[in-house]
This record gives C-alpha cells, sequence and structure tokens, in this order.
C-alpha cells in the first residue's frame, strides 16, 4: 500500500497508513472447508468413472480438481456414479491397481455419498482429484461442532438412525462449526491413518457415548486397521464426532463406510507490505527497494503516472514492472515526461495469491481498496 | 517529514514488522524438512472480537508476526498458565473456533492444562496445527539431550515447574526451535492405542519410551506426547514419546506447538 511519488526532480514518499487485512477467508475451493491448515471437503465424497479423461473430458477433470464440478457437468461428460448401489469399482481393484485416472472424488451437495470402498480405493479417487484423505487430527478439526447424535429425527438430524445412508447434506442441522455436513453418521469415513487392528471397543467411558473402538492390539495375519471416524447411519448414539474404529482393514468394504477427501490449505495471502518502501535516485535511474510483505515469498510492483491516479485507471500506461519476484529491489530505467510523476506499488505474493495494495484515502481515512488488474 | 536537498519525505501511519526477503516460514517459526514448525512452546490467547475490531489481530497470529503487545493491547487474555481455564471451549474441542488463538512467542508462560483437542483448536485458528511425531522429530534433533539440569542455560528437565518459553538457551535444536526436550511435554497429531507400559530404548538413549503395550481395557487412545517435561530429569530428550496419555489429559506438565 506504499504509495511512491517520483520524478525527475523529486522523490515523494507517502505512507498512507496500514490499514488492510489479508483475508484468511476464501482460499479453499468451493466444494471445501477451511479447517486449519486443511481444506476438508464440505460433503461426504461422490466417486465418478470419467470417460477419457485425458481427452475430451480434461477439462471436466481440471474442474474437479479445481473443486468446480457439478453433478451436471458430471452427467454432461458421461461420468458414471460408483458405489451405490453395489461394488462397481472394477477395474480399480480392492488394492488400489487400475484406479489412477479413473474414478474421482467429487464433494458434492445431494448426491448418495459412495460406499462399499476400500481405504485404498478411496486414496486412488482422492488423488485423481488433486486430494488426499485427511488425517485423523485434521477430519477432527472439520468434524467438531457438530451436534453429538441423540434421537434421529429423520429430517433434519445427523443420520444415525435411518439405516440407509441420506443424500449429502440434506440433514441440514448435521453441519460442523467449520461448515461440513454429515462428519457425524450417515457414512463412516476413511481416514488416512493406520494402527495395529484394533480387537475392541471399550467406549469413551463418561467422555463422551460416541463409538470408540481404537483398543487393544490383534496379534492375528491380515493387515493393520485403517482409522474410520465418525460413525454411520447404524450406530445410533454411538456415532459422532468423536467416534473412531481401528478394527477394519483397509481394503474391507461396507454399505456404510465411505470417505471425504481433503487438501492443503494454502493459508491467508499476505498482509500489505510495510512502510519500508523506498525510492533513491542513481543518475537518471529510480532505484526501489522493499522489505517483502509479511507472510510473502514473493513480490510484484506496479508502475503508474500520477497524471493517471487513481490506481487501476484504464488507458492510463500503468507497467507491471516485476511479477512474483523474490527480489526486494529494483532499477527503474524509464523517465516520467515533465510535469508527471511515477507512482509505485508493491504488494506481497504466495502460494494462497496476492496480497492488497492498500486502501485509497481520504483524510487518512480508507474508502476503498486499490485494485489493478496490470500485474497478474 | 523532513526536508534534504531535492529529498522529501512525507510519512504517516504504523510501522509493521518486516520479514526476510522470500522467506518461506514466518518469524515465530523455523523451517524443518517439509514443514514450518513453530519456535516456541505455543501460549494460548482468548482474543475478543476476533472478526471484527481484532480481524487485523487475527492476520498477524496467523502470519506469525502477532507479538505480546499487539495481544495484549488488543486485550487478549493468555489462558492456560496456571489452571485449566479454557471454558467454554471444551476439554472435547467444541466451542473453540474463532475462540482460543495458539501464539509462538519467546519470553512468556507456554500454556499447559490443555487436552489434545482444545490444543489441536487452538492451532487450527492461528492457521496452523498440531505437528506429527516424525515433523516433531525434526525440529527436535540436535537439541542437547537432558543431562543434569544447570537451572539456568540446559533444558528444563529437573526444575519441578515450567520455564518461561526460549529463556534456557542452550536448549535449542539444530534447525532452531526451543525447549524441545523438557519444559512441556507437547502433545502431537497421532492417536494409538493406549500404550499400557514404558519400556526403553535400550542402549541407544535414556529417554522416555512409553509407546508400548496396547490396552484393551482403556476407555480412551492415547494421544502421543513428546519431549518430557521439567520433571523428567534425564529421561527428558528428543527421542521421548509417550503414548499412555488420553487425549482429554489436561495436566500442568503438557503443553504443545503448532506447525504448518
Amino acid at each position: 500500500m506504499r504509495h511512491t511519488i517520483m520524478t525527475r526532480t523529486l522523490v515523494l514518499w507517502v505512507a498512507m497508513g496500514v490499514n488492510a487485512a489479508a483475508s484468511a477467508a476464501g482460499t479453499c475451493g468451493p466444494d471445501a472447508v477451511p479447517a486449519g491448515t486443511t481444506c476438508l471437503d464440505r460433503y461426504e465424497a461422490s466417486v465418478w468413472r470419467v470417460p477419457n479423461p485425458t481427452t475430451t473430458n480434461g477439462p471436466l477433470v481440471r474442474k474437479i480438481q479445481f473443486g468446480l464440478a457439478t453433478a451436471l457437468d458430471l452427467a454432461s461428460g458421461g461420468a458414471t456414479q460408483l458405489g451405490v448401489g453395489g461394488d462397481d469399482y472394477v477395474p480399480c481393484t480392492d488394492d488400489g491397481q487400475n484406479c489412477a485416472g479413473d474414478i474421482y472424488a467429487v464433494s458434492l451437495p445431494s448426491e448418495i455419498p459412495s460406499a462399499r470402498i476400500t481405504w485404498f480405493q478411496a486414496q486412488d479417487a482422492c488423488a485423481s482429484s488433486g486430494k488426499r484423505l485427511p488425517t485423523s487430527a485434521e477430519w477432527q478439526v472439520g468434524a467438531n461442532g457438530t451436534p453429538d447424535p441423540g434421537p434421529d429425527n429423520r429430517a433434519t438430524d445427523c443420520n444415525s438412525a435411518g439405516n440407509i445412508v441420506s443424500a449429502t447434506g440434506t440433514r441440514g442441522a448435521c453441519i460442523s462449526a467449520r461448515g461440513a455436513f454429515d462428519m457425524a453418521g450417515n457414512l463412516e469415513e476413511w481416514v488416512a491413518d493406520w494402527a495395529p487392528l484394533s480387537s475392541v471397543c471399550t467406549g469413551w467411558g463418561g467422555l463422551s457415548d460416541d463409538r470408540m473402538c481404537l483398543a487393544g492390539a490383534s496379534t492375528e495375519v491380515g493387515g493393520p486397521g485403517a482409522l474410520t471416524r465418525g460413525g454411520s447411519f447404524v450406530d445410533g448414539t454411538g456415532a459422532g464426532p468423536l467416534a473412531v474404529v481401528g478394527g477394519r482393514r483397509p481394503a474391507v468394504t461396507s454399505s456404510f463406510i465411505g470417505f471425504r477427501c481433503a487438501a492443503d490449505n494454502p493459508g491467508p495471502v499476505p498482509a500489505e507490505v510495510d512502510d519500508g518502501v523506498r525510492v533513491s535516485r542513481t543518475g537518471s535511474d529510480a532505484v526501489i527497494r522493499w522489505s517483502v510483505a509479511a507472510g510473502a515469498t514473493a513480490s510484484t510492483v506496479l508502475r503508474g503516472h500520477v497524471s493517471g491516479l487513481p490506481v487501476g485507471r484504464p488507458g492510463t500506461d500503468e507497467r507491471c514492472l516485476i511479477s512474483n519476484s523474490g527480489a526486494d529491489t529494483l532499477t527503474d530505467h524509464d523517465v516520467p515526461a515533465g510535469g508527471d510523476a511515477f507512482w509505485y506499488l508493491v504488494r506481497g505474493e504466495n502460494a494462497a495469491g496476492s496480497g492488497p495494495y492498500g486502501f485509497e484515502e481520504t483524510h487518512g481515512v480508507p474508502v476503498a481498496p486499490r485494485l489493478s488488474s496490470t500485474c497478474p | 517529514m523532513k526536508r534534504n536537498g531535492m529529498t522529501m519525505y512525507l510519512g504517516f501511519g504504523m510501522l509493521m514488522v518486516a520479514m526476510p526477503a522470500a522467506h518461506a516460514c514466518g518469524p515465530d517459526s523455523v523451517a524443518a524438512g517439509a514443514v514450518c514448525l513453530d519456535r516456541y512452546e505455543e501460549s494460548v490467547w482468548r482474543v475478543p472480537n476476533p472478526t471484527t475490531t481484532n480481524a487485523l489481530l487475527v492476520t498477524e497470529i496467523q502470519l506469525g508476526t502477532a507479538t505480546t503487545d499487539d495481544l495484549t493491547a488488543a486485550g487478549a487474555t493468555q489462558l492456560g498458565t496456571f489452571i485449566d481455564d479454557y471454558a467454554p471451549c471444551t476439554a472435547n474441542g467444541q466451542n473453540c473456533a474463532d475462540d482460543i488463538y495458539a501464539v509462538s512467542l519467546p519470553a512468556v508462560i507456554p500454556a499447559a492444562n490443555i487436552s489434545w483437542f482444545q490444543a489441536q483448536e487452538a492451532c487450527a485458528n492461528a492457521g496452523k496445527r498440531l505437528p506429527t511425531s516424525a515433523e516433531w522429530q525434526i525440529g527436535a534433533t540436535g537439541t542437547p539431550d537432558a543431562g543434569p539440569d544447570d537451572g539456568t542455560t540446559d533444558c528444563n528437565s529437573d526444575a519441578g515447574s515450567v520455564s518461561l518459553t526460549g529463556a534456557r538457551e542452550n536448549c535449542q535444536s539444530a534447525r532452531g526451535a526451543f525447549d524441545m526436550v523438557g519444559n512441556l511435554d507437547e502433545w502431537v497429531a497421532e492417536w494409538v492405542p493406549l500404550s499400557t507400559a514404558c519400556a526403553t530404548w535400550g542402549g541407544l538413549s535414556d529417554d522416555l519410551m512409553c509407546l508400548f503395550g496396547a490396552s484393551t481395557a482403556s476407555v480412551s487412545p492415547g494421544a502421543l506426547l513428546r519431549g518430557g517435561d521439567f520433571r523428567s530429569h534425564t529421561a527428558a530428550g528428543p527421542l521421548a514419546v509417550v503414548g499412555s496419555g488420553g487425549p482429554f489429559n489436561s495436566r500442568a506438565f503438557i503443553g504443545f506447538r503448532c506447525a504448518r
């Protein structure tokens, strides 16, 4: 937000006050909710077989990966939903072979979420969609705040006693503090963690009536346990945000086990740059120096004419001097026309996006964000 | 404003802390492999009005630039230093979103008396998470193993009470994190079947190795603790691991640090 003006004879720094905060919101796709450092899918996954994913349906796959694909998009692309009426994932096998580029997990409202899927297949369906299974810890942050199931009213409460799966998000009160649906009940959900195969359910004691089946350690052959969370439509009050089961081997399938995916949350975009923006003269060159914005890994520098203010006015010959650069200094060889001056604005960049250019102010009061599309 | 030949400076407004150029981790953390691990054991703060008047403070917390002065000026109050005062944020992690915030600060009492659920929520509100045990290990490596505690610069393994974060200056890891050994036991992300016993590391180390056995009767899984605490004597150390604490446990010797 530093506003720095350069003429042939005058260098003027106008520091206009720090007042714009970077927003942490909006860095997850529309199909997910932010939960700490994770973007957790808002809905239990429906799994789709997408024909021709690298050719005619390449654009559809990209929409899936950005979290933008709708049920209509999938139907238009000839995709078919799997794991609804039976175990129909072949040629994708229970151990996760032949699944890459075949089955895609999508977080959609009002769909029957896919079940009858192994941990290996679920993980592959997430991966093809550019995601992964959440860890149990990540799942927990996404689940907290979901009402613990009591009697299921079969309409708005979490589906803990319906004995059949509900369409995603249709149980309107079954939403977590961070906005994810069906974390308790409906389908049990695979998470990433493996543990020694649990041999007993002990309960949480007085702390909760949710299922606690992560206890004991089987000494039998046959594989470890892959954790499931949340309970399902058959668990009654044993479903809930603390429900955990460690007794399911990762290659088993069930009509009450599904999953949801997660991705890394890129976090907040950078803050504004600080008061460290400086311009000095070297001959006829202007040398701009700045401190890289807090939270930024790179910087972008925008230049314009004072005669063209406000920032972002069309047709005023703004220039993007550097974009997404690791530099904290640059030399501008251009000289403004007589009677005019250059201004420079610096913004931070990181994996989540671009920081702000700051605000236009009137008498020290911020009135509108500075916006310019000159720099990408 | 000053005049200096042909140059004029006009400056209003306040300074913000600048980050080093192109540094991937915030100033509150150290780079440890693929993660940024917080430099200090967390202090936990209740921030009033986090979405309105204190939204900028919350952003600074999430960027790792908030200071103790920033927090105090905004009316934030520090929790968990003497008692379990996290309510309405409950031991099972309910009512914690946008309420309690973990901050990696030097020279403060780190938060204890906190459950795994609450710790995880405090990290999440700060845009972070609990590290996995493997990530914690990378951050701890190089910390001197606890021997006799000199009470001033060595890792706090024998004081019987908690030290201020970073005050034990020799207690620093190869990657720059403080107090990974001793001071407070630290929650990490993993759950396991509740451990029933402590074994040893054999000749490898004298550090705690209490990730052993699997309860068939416990009403709770175990959430892993790392590093030992101010009562562990020489059993504190970079290999110390305990799987016998349930995630609801809240103790004066258990704290945490976050990662992103």
